[in-house]
């Protein structure tokens, strides 16, 4: 088939077509490493993507690039998600850049779930290790960056909520290599140097890596070793971190633990003034009562035996105090015969008053062993009868079964 | 009153000391010795709250596993 000769700009336009209806160009995933990296004026990013022999123009628009949790630079290894299609004045396919990651977190997140798995497996996330947190701690500690914001969110919380609580910062590292060996030992000094009510762990949002200390196996045996209360406070909502499963609870953000920490004052004052409150109104219908009882004997009395005040409230004291000790008497008389009914019954009991009625035990003379039955004893047994003074050394001449006296 | 009490502790007494005194089967000898325990918790309750000293100490660690400490100047938001 013959086509007339087409113009530049209509080739370049079929080829944007043809490229814009392959299945597998209209969306796939490139691994490269990132060369000639431009940040232009206008947001958008350019550069090309390489390998050991090949190179591909990339475009990222500013839209998609905003939404990159992390800034790239020349060298890096990268995954990114797009489509192949022309830039149609240059005549020069491209790659445009809708999302993007970088190459190896499949790896962390991988060694991410393992860890998790393991320690899900040895107890570490069980409920029922998990501590409570004291409903009102003297001590604080924060184990995180002295400099970082999340410190800051944490203690004006604190504040704001409470105003009085001591706060010790434990300055840490919170990403890096380092980072995990200075948290172990902030939650240490909490637990041996200098004792704390409640620790908080944790830090600012930040990149997938920027957390990655707070995924550190040996922090997590640290938190769960902790006799005190361990909060995590790792990034924002969305960002789960092993310490978040270990800890014995998780804020989804800085601000979010010193909300856990703490109480609301206002709360608390509100409530204790309410138990006085309710302990008066109980105790002053209590006198109440007690009174209308004693009004109430006094008039019956007070009409009839015209004495003075002082002597009818004497009287009344006096008679009260009768009162008191028979009743006291009748307790400790009620107690006695109690006692005494169940000395009897356990008297009545005994073996012993039973010989006290004239009653014997008859025993065989050789072993000891009671004598219940005619069928344990044969003639010439000798048996030893037990009165309530003495024995007496028997044999046996004959032996009557089913005969009674 | 036991020594040491948790203020988490204190408040559990003194809400069973209101229930006491709310479901009054005690004799008024009782009542009222068991409404001063309730007055010498609440009292302890806000000594606690009034106790608390507000303090920000930052614990530094330096080379040789030294530990310092001062106080941490929050920078204004």
């Amino acid at each position: 088939m013959e086509i007339r000769a087409l113009s530049v700009s209509e080739v370049n336009g079929y080829i944007k077509r043809c490229l814009g209806t392959d299945p597998i160009l209209s969306g796939i995933t490139v691994q490269g490493e990132i060369s000639n990296y431009t940040l232009h004026s206008s947001g958008h990013l350019y550069f090309s993507l390489k390998d050991s022999s090949s190179r591909l123009r990339c475009i990222m628009f500013r839209d998609s690039a905003r939404k990159l949790s992390f800034a790239p630079s020349e060298g890096m290894k990268v995954m990114a998600k797009g489509s192949i299609s022309v830039y149609e004045r240059d005549g020069q396919y491209q790659l445009y850049i809708r999302e993007m990651s970088q190459d190896g977190l499949g790896e962390l997140y991988q060694a991410f779930e393992q860890l998790k798995k393991t320690l899900e497996q040895k107890g570490y996330f069980d409920d029922n290790k998990k501590k409570a947190l004291p409903f009102l701690p003297g001590r604080i500690g924060i184990v995180t960056s002295a400099k970082g914001a999340a410190v800051r969110d944490i203690i004006t919380t604190i504040n704001r909520r409470f105003g009085r609580a001591e706060i010790l910062v434990y300055n840490s590292l919170v990403q890096g290599d380092n980072a995990p060996r200075q948290l172990c030992q902030g939650i240490e000094y909490f637990n041996s140097e200098e004792h704390v009510d409640v620790i908080i762990i944790g830090r600012g949002g930040g990149s997938i890596e920027e957390l990655w200390a707070f995924n550190d196996e040996e922090l997590a045996k640290a938190v769960f070793a902790s006799e005190i209360p361990v909060v995590s406070a790792v990034g924002h909502q969305t960002d789960f971190t092993i310490a978040d499963f270990v800890s014995d609870r998780r804020a989804p953000t800085p601000t979010a633990a010193g909300e856990l920490v703490v109480p609301d004052v206002q709360q608390v004052n509100r409530k204790l003034s309410e138990t006085i409150y309710r302990m008066e109104a109980a105790i002053e219908r209590h006198i109440r009562l007690n009174a209308v009882k004693l009004k109430s004997i006094k008039e019956s009395y007070g009409f009839r035996q015209p004495l003075d005040r002082i002597v009818q409230f004497k009287q009344q004291l006096d008679e009260d105090q009768e009162r008191i000790r028979r009743a006291l008497g009748v307790y400790r008389n009620n107690r006695r015969m109690d006692l005494e009914q169940k000395a009897a019954k356990l008297d009545s009991l005994s073996p012993i008053s039973v010989l006290q009625r004239g009653y014997a035990v008859v025993r065989e003379a050789r072993s000891g062993r009671a004598i219940k039955s005619v069928l344990q004893v044969e003639k010439d047994n000798n048996l030893d009868l037990l009165l309530r003074d003495g024995t007496i050394d028997v044999r046996v001449s004959k032996v009557k079964r089913g005969q009674r006296f | 009153m036991k020594k040491n009490l948790s203020f988490e502790e204190a408040m559990d007494r003194l809400e069973e000391i209101i229930k006491l005194l709310e479901d009054g089967e005690l004799d008024l000898d009782k009542a009222l010795e068991v409404f001063e325990e309730g007055i010498k918790v609440y009292r302890y309750c806000t000594k606690k709250l009034e106790d608390m000293e507000g303090r920000v100490k930052v614990i530094m660690q330096q080379q040789g596993g030294v530990v310092e400490k001062f106080d941490l100047e929050l920078e204004g938001d």
